[in-house]
């Protein structure tokens, strides 16, 4: 079973180079923005970007979400695990985020009882398993994510498990994108929209990009053929002088996205009013936090957290790196002092990060060579 | 899908294909195999009834679509 190989033909995607060669204008710079840490991670793995004319520029967005958790959250979750009898649990790459006083790795080789978990519900089978233990999960993750979260709760709740925490920094995807459009740091000439994440929301909340912003947006899978189709797609968008949102990612994503998730997202999850990103600062409405009905899971209700905002270490440059403002290269500790062994910056920590995908492919301090 | 050997399956706008073995409908989960042959228990409550051999995305031990 592959289901992918349809998705990667290399005589396909020469084909689809050159009808985006055909497409653009000569003369003209254009930038379009991928959203999704698993679109940068698939441009640089196939390098797809190899394939693009020198004009066609590829701008990396915030959409890891291991890459927009700032410090402060980090040092919350240590705090947690450092309580006596606490089980803490995460995803993998958080472990290796740095916090202020090191990671949740290092609070583990300190003697606190931190475990990766792949997925919440393994969280909560930890939590059966020890009843006479507290047991938190770090959530984290975009609209992708949240509503694994969520049912893993209904299920906590139904099964009247009371030793079952969760500290909830999962993010939605319109506020950041909004913060970025409203920036005057970025000319954007349009959008590769998050496939994953619309599988949920639906391709619909985009709307407001091209009909506020006058950008066009293509939601896209992430095979180098889906990218590459995409970035066809807007371009004819351009040329044609239409501005819309499209989806092409049809065999997985339905435009209105997926109802059971989005209900369920709203019985469990409240909007906070603000949340902090990494590098781009607050944001209104971008956070999500456990609803009252779900209040006796709140692990920031349940434990004092210190809720210091710590500022990012001063040579990354993560937040430009997030904003597409700088190319990872540009940062002055890409590659020498932060690596993806010893990470200063989220970037860096995530496969998805954009310096982790140039690192690892190695794009290192270089322009592309163009094809 | 991307293999899951490289890419942040957990935790990034990512999801793996995976195929439908075994289906307990009183629990709400369902055993599934990825690509790779790894299999694991996965939540199917956001998915339309789901049956042995259905293809499914899932995200975080979570199936949020199916894949045709």
């Amino acid at each position: 079973m592959r289901f992918v190989d349809e998705f990667r033909d290399a005589e396909l995607g020469r084909a689809l180079a050159g009808e985006i060669l055909a497409a653009v204008e000569p003369g003209r710079h254009y930038k379009l923005m991928e959203v999704c840490g698993g679109h940068t991670h698939s441009i640089y793995k196939y390098g797809i970007d190899d394939l693009l004319p020198a004009n066609v520029e590829l701008v990396h967005g915030p959409g890891c979400p291991v890459c927009v958790i700032p410090m402060g959250r980090v040092d919350d979750g240590i705090a947690i695990a450092h309580e006596p009898g606490v089980i803490f649990t995460c995803f993998g790459d958080m472990l290796r985020i740095p916090g202020s006083d090191g990671s949740l790795q290092d609070a583990k080789a300190r003697g606190a009882d931190v475990r990766m978990v792949y997925s919440p519900l393994d969280a909560l089978r930890i939590a059966k398993a020890n009843e006479d233990r507290e047991v938190v999960f770090f959530a984290i993750g975009f609209e992708t994510t949240a509503p694994s979260t969520a049912l893993t709760l209904k299920r906590a709740k139904a099964e009247g498990v009371r030793n079952f925490f969760v500290m909830s920094n999962h993010v939605t995807i319109v506020p950041p994108l909004r913060a970025l459009l409203d920036s005057p740091d970025l000319r954007l000439d349009g959008f590769i929209g998050p496939g994953h994440v619309s599988t949920v929301v639906g391709a619909r909340p985009f709307e407001f990009i091209p009909a506020r912003y006058g950008k066009p947006l293509v939601v896209a899978g992430f095979e180098p053929l889906d990218v590459l189709q995409a970035v066809r797609m807007i371009l004819a968008q351009l040329a044609e002088g239409r501005c819309e949102v499209e989806n092409q990612y049809t065999r997985v994503v339905p435009y209105e996205g997926n109802r059971r998730a989005l209900e369920v997202l709203a019985e469990v999850f409240a909007l906070r009013p603000h949340f902090e990103w990494r590098g781009m600062g607050f944001i209104s409405q971008s956070g999500l936090k456990l609803s009252g009905a779900y209040a006796d899971f709140d692990a920031e209700l349940r434990y004092a957290v210190p809720g210091v905002r710590v500022a990012d270490p001063k040579a990354c440059q993560c937040g430009e790196v997030l904003k597409g403002v700088i190319k990872p290269w540009e940062c002055k500790v890409f590659g020498t002092a932060c690596t993806p062994e010893r990470p200063i910056g989220t970037c860096m920590v995530s496969s998805e990060g954009a310096c982790a995908a140039y690192y690892n492919f190695g794009r290192f301090a270089r322009e592309r060579e163009v094809v | 899908m991307s293999e899951p050997s490289c890419n942040c399956i957990t935790c990034g706008d990512e999801a793996v294909a995976m195929r439908v073995q075994r289906v307990d409908e009183q629990r709400g989960l369902a055993l599934c195999e990825d690509a790779a042959g790894q299999r694991s228990s996965v939540e199917i409550a956001l998915v339309e009834a789901v049956a042995v051999g259905d293809r499914l995305l899932v995200h975080a031990g979570t199936a949020i679509a199916r894949a045709e």
